[in-house]
């Protein structure tokens, strides 16, 4: 039997994605089970190796801290999730008000100009030891998604066309009208580019922030003990874990962009 | 299809049976645990010690449930000793975590120079750490004042004789260098003379040792710096309670009790088959007793050259039990104006940085930055078996 491939059909759309996605995934497995085979340094297991761990982990646990695979996760998404959650309510709101007011912007540009370009990453080790091992490596991540979020914000509200807002005053709506009904829907598709930009960089700040501070477990913590013990089939499966971590978290932003664009008609 | 995707499916049916073929024929199986390095001499023995905010008895459990430790690691001999004596009280031992009971003791890792400030901070109730942390945290919070710390005890007394750091050669630098770890050794052996001589406040060097003890130890990088009082009386204190000792005599059967022990910990993920071979092989007493048994004439040979080459040398950051090598590579200690390894011909050049761990100097190891280390037996144990 032979099927034709229809692009107009959602399922062989699918089917075409998946099979694709497979393939190339196929591929990134075969290069790297072949550089370690060409390297031969126990630093790159071979796949099979970093299966074993895995089901290890799975069914044992991490036998050298007592937590389980899960409690590791659970850590290090705790922390990415509270970080998260301050960022988003600190600049998303921010950036709303420096974009509507010139006079903020003026006085705040210097400000995050200065810090805006230092790597989120070097502020683990000063913010663990300053403040604590709880809230520094929550801080770390928190500074990772607040610049693009705001910068994003900032940059959304000032892309809103002049056109809009005039025709919501002559309309007759007041300030908080206009800001709900206009400026507010206008800025979520950067709000959202801000946010995927920024989970993709907390991601990575909250791994070198579990390095530096490994209080409570955490994927980074999990990795560099087993780096220091040469265990590296599991330094791998750890890679793989905030990889997946990492897809899920993008994935769902996007989802949440999708839903909320469609909800504000702004698709 | 069109001409391109079929070139694209042919292009990925050769890669893929290229590749399988290439796979299927290389050995992907365990990779032998065979150790690329060898320890070649003992360092110190003991000197690390338990601190804790309040006195603990190490024979009853009572009072130690819900404690949180901080300890340099898995995979130090100071986390496995706290883990031991925890598990011998017959409590459990487990990473801290928010909810606590009365059956477990938790440990928190914290690089041993930074324990002092957390200890301060008051989020953990106490720690096992080496010298002279150790009595730098009791000098720094006496016992009985607000916040003091109390000795639980010293490592001698949970494992009296326990071995600690090891000098350790990698081996393919060894067989190409016979020489050289011989004439490492002899100026070794001679800087541990020394400073087992120098421990005593009357001998003429003690005043040296304790400023190599400081600036090796306590002094984080400032040069104008001084010693305090206080951190003359850390190193003091410190100095008693660490074993100098380069003999390697009874560490092989101490390796294969490790091994098991490491194992059942995780911190070693490929089996062992045969632990006692395997410290057979990590352990090579050969230049050592080479060395021993014919010292003076090997001195005579070798004392005073020069140009017999360079060993690039891996060493931790801040700890007094590698004072010996610290001694012999950057001081005068035999006052003809040269350090020991000069006298005994050696340009001996820093391989990488200072390491926190001893992880850090395998590290150093795997990527060819030295030829000689100083570490801690457990992390040269634990990589040697999981194959670095």
């Amino acid at each position: 039997m032979r099927i034709k491939y229809d692009n107009e059909n959602k399922l062989h759309r699918f089917g075409r994605y998946i099979l694709i996605s497979a393939v190339s995934l196929l591929v990134l497995l075969y290069v790297w089970w072949m550089v370690s085979i060409i390297l031969g340094t126990p630093a790159i297991p071979a796949p099979p190796r970093v299966w074993d761990a895995f089901i290890h982990l799975l069914n044992h646990g991490d036998v050298v801290t007592g937590y389980s695979m899960w409690d590791h996760i659970v850590a290090s998404l705790k922390r990415f999730a509270i970080a998260f959650v301050i960022a988003f309510a600190v600049a998303v709101p921010l950036g709303l008000l420096i974009g509507m007011s010139k006079t903020l912007d003026d006085f705040t540009r210097p400000i995050l100009e200065v810090l805006r370009p230092i790597a989120p990453i070097a502020w683990a080790p000063v913010l663990v030891f300053a403040i604590d091992r709880t809230w520094g490596p929550i801080l770390v991540v928190f500074i990772g998604i607040f610049f693009p979020l705001l910068t994003n914000t900032v940059f959304g509200v000032k892309k809103i066309e002049s056109n809009l807002m005039d025709a919501s005053r002559t309309l007759g709506a007041n300030k908080a009208q206009t800001f709900y009904k206009v400026m507010f829907p206008c800025t979520v598709p950067y709000i959202m580019n801000g946010i995927k930009i920024g989970l993709g960089i907390g991601w990575m700040c909250i791994i070198a922030a579990e390095m530096v501070a490994p209080y409570g477990g955490g994927l980074g913590y999990f990795i560099s003990m087993h780096a220091f013990n040469g265990s590296w089939p599991y330094v791998f499966v750890g890679i793989i874990l905030i990889s997946i971590l990492g897809l899920l978290t993008i994935g769902l932003a996007e989802r949440a962009h999708k839903i909320i664009a469609k909800r504000t008609g702004m698709e | 299809m069109n001409n391109v995707t079929v070139a694209v499916v042919v292009g990925f049916l050769i890669f893929f049976s290229l590749g399988t073929a290439f796979i299927v024929t290389s050995d992907t199986g365990e990779q032998s645990n065979d150790p690329v390095v060898s320890v070649v001499a003992m360092v110190n023995s003991e000197g690390s010690g338990i601190f804790c905010d309040r006195m603990l008895d190490i024979n009853d459990p009572e009072g130690w449930g819900g404690l949180v430790f901080m300890t340099p690691g898995p995979g130090t001999i100071q986390h496995e000793m706290l883990k031991s004596l925890v598990f011998s009280l017959g409590l459990y031992f487990a990473l801290d975590r928010p909810t606590k009971n009365n059956w477990t003791v938790y440990w928190t890792q914290v690089a041993p120079g930074d324990m002092s400030e957390y200890y301060g901070k008051r989020t953990m109730n106490g720690g096992i750490v080496w010298e002279p942390w150790y009595s730098a945290i009791l000098t720094k919070y006496p016992e009985g004042s607000i916040g003091g710390a109390y000795s639980v005890a010293r490592s001698a007394e949970i494992e009296p004789g326990h071995p600690c750091c090891m000098v350790v050669v990698k081996n393919s630098f060894m067989e190409q260098n016979e020489e050289l770890v011989i004439r490492f050794l002899l100026a070794y052996i001679e800087a541990v003379e020394w400073v087992n001589k120098a421990k005593d406040p009357g001998d003429p060097g003690h005043a040296l040792l304790l400023k190599i003890a400081w600036e090796t130890a306590l002094n984080k990088g400032d040069p104008s710096a001084l010693p305090t009082p206080g951190d003359i009386a850390t190193i003091e204190q410190a100095l008693l309670g660490i074993n100098y000792d380069y003999s390697l005599d009874g560490i092989k059967e101490y390796v294969t009790s490790l091994i098991s022990r490491f194992a059942n910990s995780g911190s070693i993920t490929k089996p062992v088959n045969d632990p006692a071979a395997f410290a057979g092989m990590l352990i090579n007493d050969g230049f050592l007793n080479d060395v021993t048994d014919s010292m003076a004439s090997l001195r005579e040979e070798y004392r005073n050259t020069s140009g017999a080459g360079t060993i690039r040398l891996g060493v931790l950051a801040n700890d007094l039990h590698q004072i010996a090598v610290r001694a012999a590579w950057g001081y005068d200690i035999t006052g003809d104006g040269k350090t020991l390894f000069e006298v005994y011909g050696l340009n001996v050049v820093q391989g990488g940085d200072f390491q926190t761990g001893g992880g850090g100097v395998m590290n150093l190891f795997a990527g060819n930055a030295i030829d000689i280390g100083v570490l801690g037996l457990p992390p040269t144990v634990i990589r040697s078996a999981n194959g670095l």
